[in-house]
């Protein structure tokens, strides 16, 4: 009597694990979808080739700008893509202006790591302005993949991992206790590392703001004024990337690659 | 800061020692002093005093002067002399001119101002005295023994020339013994950069004559033996040497703490008992007994101690290692009462000589980047689908053994099959410890290219004295047509190259086409806080469940529960049998049942045993379950009469026995779900 029942109990637990199992499953698509990118809107296509058109009939600076012009506009709509980043990057180049384009590149590399044209034209717009700013860490060679996945694909993964290891460690809770168990800790340390990863990505670019000098040569100063004597012996120069400090009113307190720090007026810097 | 003081033939440098872990510092702090502390004290003393004496004459004088001071006037071949020449009242004086020094090797060891100023006030009387000068120290080694002239040196002071005095110096030459014998050797006197190379001192000390004979030399020392070996000290070796570990685990490993042993280059420790003295190190490499011939030719015992060092050669040049020096009392013979008698030996051992050659010019490939050693070449190319003028990125990565100073990238312009389909830039280069990585951008100019070529790489292979060409496999790449790139800011196709190809040159930098593909187009915009609320959320419904199912599982595991919840069905069950028998007049088995499902039920209940109950019991529970008196009193009245139809007594009939039984189940199981007891 009591085996009948037992076997009655084991099989309502299945149940409910394959129930719950199910749930997950139709919940894991949800949950992403929830939190990472989506597919753009026709208005946002139409846009995107106007802007290209615009681009591709472009003789003079001033109709690239008009092409950046159109990419911005995608991109205040709250469309953020590499490929628009990217391609503003180009129109800006192409209309001469360094700094930002460096800026525009450098926020499209973040979506799209892998994209050799991007890394060309990233660097093609670095060779004037001198040797980029980025310099890797200790945690950059931990998270090895740090700068060759993208920011959404990291979220991606780690929500795919995340999803994998809540299977696990479901049946874990009904069967085989030992293996999926195991997998599941596996598991649990993967999101960590991957969600560690998605992280510092999200600190370093959500968290900190970056910025690009944009006019050919600017004085840094020791205050937030003219008045104030230069931070250094040199101008800083178009396309000088920084990290902001502080902002005091017109004024941006920056912090450069090789540790020094001074304080320019915004307007000659743009910020992302 | 390193501050080196130098005494003689000893040489200590104080700050650095303190900062390394090694010997020295082996549960102490540590610096190297000279053995000879008491002797080189004596010798600053004494420069001191001289100097001390010698000034108020002076500053009386006030005259300028030349003050020559040595601290020795008797050395052993090899031994250097502390030579100071001190220019008295003399304001920014030039060093002064050493001229006909040609019997010595004179080392500058720096110079030291002298200039001060004495006030005293005695009685309200004000004398001021003030003293110019600058000494200049020399360390002076002697080329060749025998009573050797010091020449007077010569200072310009103000366009007049002043002399110092002469000194005289007797350097006595190693005596024709036969106590110790010493030789430096090296296992190959000819090596190419990286080869490594092992140079040896080896003392050989004349064992001791009966009946000590068995004992071995250095432990019936009264002081250790000093040796002065020239390539302890790391830093004093040639930039092209590198030694194979440092001087301290080198030494380290021969370090003998019952204090027997050679004391080597005056290596010691500060005392732990005090902050002034300094306990002298031994160093005492495994005795290996031989023979060997004495002076007089004939053979016999002696005791060989090696001390073998490695070096890895970085340069092309000559390395001199020696010669080393040894001081010391050796046992000769047997005294009165059996006492061993000794004499001084001063020995020296001549020096060896490493010549690191060039890598031969013969037969030396055309890819050969300059590399030493040995090695392995690997090759990555991304990304290897990609159109014409695309940037490509090619890694070579030499990685092994030996040296990669100075190595020049490999022409790839040079490689057949690379120049005709591939511009390439300049390259990069990263050396690192071992490993050398050459970066080189390439766009490939030819569509349809299918392979990137073999690249050879060619390195001298010093242990088999000969070049090695390396060559990395071909690596399979799909080359498209540049439908990608807008002809006027990119590269040209390659229908132009052929007949413009400077042209091509020019347009190859540039920015590459926009994105035009819709679908690449789309909203990547992530929401972390949603994202991170999602992953919490699912790891708390996680959590929620394992808890769930801990319970589940644990209830499972309840046998009274089980009882309880399967009490009802199961006294149904019985009573449905019960009922049936009575039906068909079986009285006796029908009372039976009906007896079993009530006591049963009860028993399921409370979880006690079933077979001991009574109608009595029954009646107790059911009073404790809180069942109404009315129903309680049939109930234990039905047991009765079951007892009573069991044995042919029961005035009840079986139909009104049945109608009876089923009610009172009914009501019982109705009010015992009613008070939850079978939970």
């Amino acid at each position: 009597m009591s085996r009948t029942r037992l076997a009655t109990t084991r099989l309502a637990m299945t149940r409910l694990a394959i129930r719950i199992t199910t749930i997950a499953a139709v919940a894991f698509p949800l949950f992403t979808a929830a939190g990472c990118g989506t597919s753009v809107g026709l208005d946002v296509s139409r846009k995107f080739q106007e802007a290209q058109q615009t681009f591709d009939q472009a003789r003079s600076p001033e109709d690239f700008l008009r092409a950046a012009a159109l990419y911005q506009e995608i991109i205040d709509q709250g469309v953020v893509s590499g490929a628009v980043l990217y391609n503003r990057g180009n129109a800006l180049m192409e209309a001469g202006q360094r700094g930002r384009a460096i800026a525009a590149f450098r926020q499209a590399k973040r979506y799209r790591p892998r994209d050799p044209y991007l890394e060309a034209n990233l660097r093609y717009a670095l060779a004037a302005a001198g040797p980029a700013a980025r310099q890797r860490s200790i945690i950059d060679y931990l998270l090895f993949w740090q700068d060759w996945l993208s920011y959404s694909e990291k979220f991606y993964l780690t929500a795919a991992a995340a999803a994998a290891t809540f299977l696990l460690g479901v049946l874990g809770l009904f069967a085989w206790r030992k293996l999926f168990n195991r997998l599941a800790l596996a598991g649990c340390t993967l999101v960590l590392l991957l969600a560690l990863s998605a992280g510092l990505d999200w600190y370093r670019y959500d968290c900190i703001r970056h910025g690009v000098i944009v006019r050919e040569e600017v004085v840094a100063r020791k205050g937030n004024s003219t008045g104030y004597e230069p931070a250094f012996t040199e101008p800083l120069t178009e396309g000088a990337e920084f990290r902001l400090v502080q902002r005091r009113g017109d004024w941006l307190l920056v912090h450069l690659a090789g540790g020094q720090e001074g304080w320019i007026e915004a307007d000659s810097a743009v910020l992302y | 800061m390193v501050t080196w003081m130098n005494v003689g033939w000893v040489e200590v440098r104080a700050s650095r020692l303190n900062s390394r872990s090694g010997i020295p510092l082996r549960g102490s702090r540590a610096s190297t002093h000279p053995t000879g502390v008491p002797e080189i004290a004596k010798s600053l003393l004494a420069l001191a005093c001289i100097c001390l004496c010698v000034s108020p004459a002076l500053s009386m004088a006030e005259e300028p002067q030349v003050i020559v001071e040595m601290d020795r006037s008797r050395i052993y071949q090899g031994e250097s002399v502390l030579y100071r020449v001190t220019l008295n009242h003399v304001e920014n004086p030039s060093p002064p001119e050493l001229a006909g020094f040609d019997d010595f090797d004179v080392t500058p060891l720096g110079e030291q101002s002298l200039d001060s100023r004495r006030v005293t006030i005695i009685n309200g009387r004000r004398t001021e005295t003030v003293r110019r000068g600058r000494a200049y120290n020399y360390r002076l080694t002697p080329r060749k023994t025998g009573m050797l002239r010091i020449p007077a040196p010569t200072a310009e002071v103000d366009g007049r020339v002043l002399r110092g005095r002469e000194l005289t110096l007797r350097v006595v030459a190693p005596e024709d013994q036969d106590l110790v014998q010493m030789e430096i050797t090296v296992d190959r006197d000819s090596v190419y950069p990286t080869q490594p190379f092992t140079v040896t001192l080896t003392v050989a000390v004349k064992g001791l004559p009966d009946p000590s004979s068995s004992r071995e030399p250095l432990g019936v020392q009264s002081s250790p033996p000093a040796l002065k070996i020239p390539w302890v000290d790391d830093d004093k070796l040639s930039d092209g040497l590198e030694p194979a570990v440092d001087w301290q685990h080198w030494l380290g490993r021969l370090q003998d703490r019952r204090g027997v042993g050679f004391g080597v280059n005056s290596i010691s420790r500060d005392s732990i008992f005090s902050m002034f003295e300094s306990q002298a190190l031994t160093f005492r490499p495994s005795a290996k007994r031989v023979t060997r011939r004495d002076k007089s030719g004939n053979e016999a015992d002696y005791w060989e101690y090696r001390f073998a060092r490695k070096f890895d050669p970085k340069q092309i040049g000559v390395y001199t290692f020696g010669p080393a020096t040894l001081k010391g009392t050796f046992a000769t013979g047997t005294g009165q009462a059996g006492r061993l008698t000794g004499e001084d030996v001063f020995a020296v051992a001549p020096s060896a000589i490493v010549t690191v050659k060039d890598v031969p010019e013969q037969d030396r490939p055309d890819c050969y980047i300059g590399a030493v050693g040995r090695f392995r070449l690997s090759a990555k190319l991304m990304p290897k689908k990609t159109r014409v003028g695309d940037p490509m990125t090619l890694t070579l990565e030499l990685q092994g053994k030996g040296s990669l100073d100075g190595v020049m990238p490999p022409d790839l312009a040079g490689v057949p099959g690379i120049a005709e389909q591939f511009k390439v830039y300049e390259a990069t280069e990263d050396v690192r410890r071992g490993t050398c990585r050459f970066t080189y951008s390439l766009r490939p100019l030819v569509e349809g290219t299918k392979t990137f070529p073999p690249v050879p790489v060619a390195f001298f292979d010093v242990d088999e004295d000969r070049y090695v060409t390396l060559r990395t496999e071909p690596i399979p790449i799909e080359v498209a047509k540049a439908d990608r790139l807008s002809g006027r800011q990119i590269i040209s196709g390659p229908g132009s190259m052929g007949r413009n190809h400077k042209e091509l040159e020019a347009r190859s930098e540039g920015v590459f086409a926009n994105v035009t593909d819709l679908s690449a187009v789309r909203n990547e915009s992530i929401r972390p806080g949603r994202w991170l609320a999602a992953l919490g959320g699912m790891a708390g419904f996680y959590l929620a469940l394992a808890l769930v199912v801990a319970r589940m599982q644990r209830l499972s595991g309840d046998q009274s529960r089980m009882r309880r919840r399967a009490a009802a069905a199961k006294a149904r069950r019985r009573m449905h049998a019960a009922l049936d028998e009575l039906k068909s007049r079986d009285v006796r088995r029908g009372t039976d049942n009906v007896q079993a499902a009530l006591l049963g039920l009860v028993a399921d209940v409370t979880n006690l045993p079933e077979a001991g109950l009574t109608s009595k019991d029954v009646g107790r529970q059911l009073a404790g379950f809180g069942v109404e008196d009315d129903l309680a009193h049939r109930i234990v009245e039905l047991l009765q009469t079951c007892d009573a139809a069991q044995y042919g007594v029961s005035s009840v009939g079986p139909d009104e026995l049945r109608q009876e039984a089923r009610t009172l189940l009914d009501a019982l199981i109705k009010t015992l779900k009613r008070k939850r007891l079978f939970r």
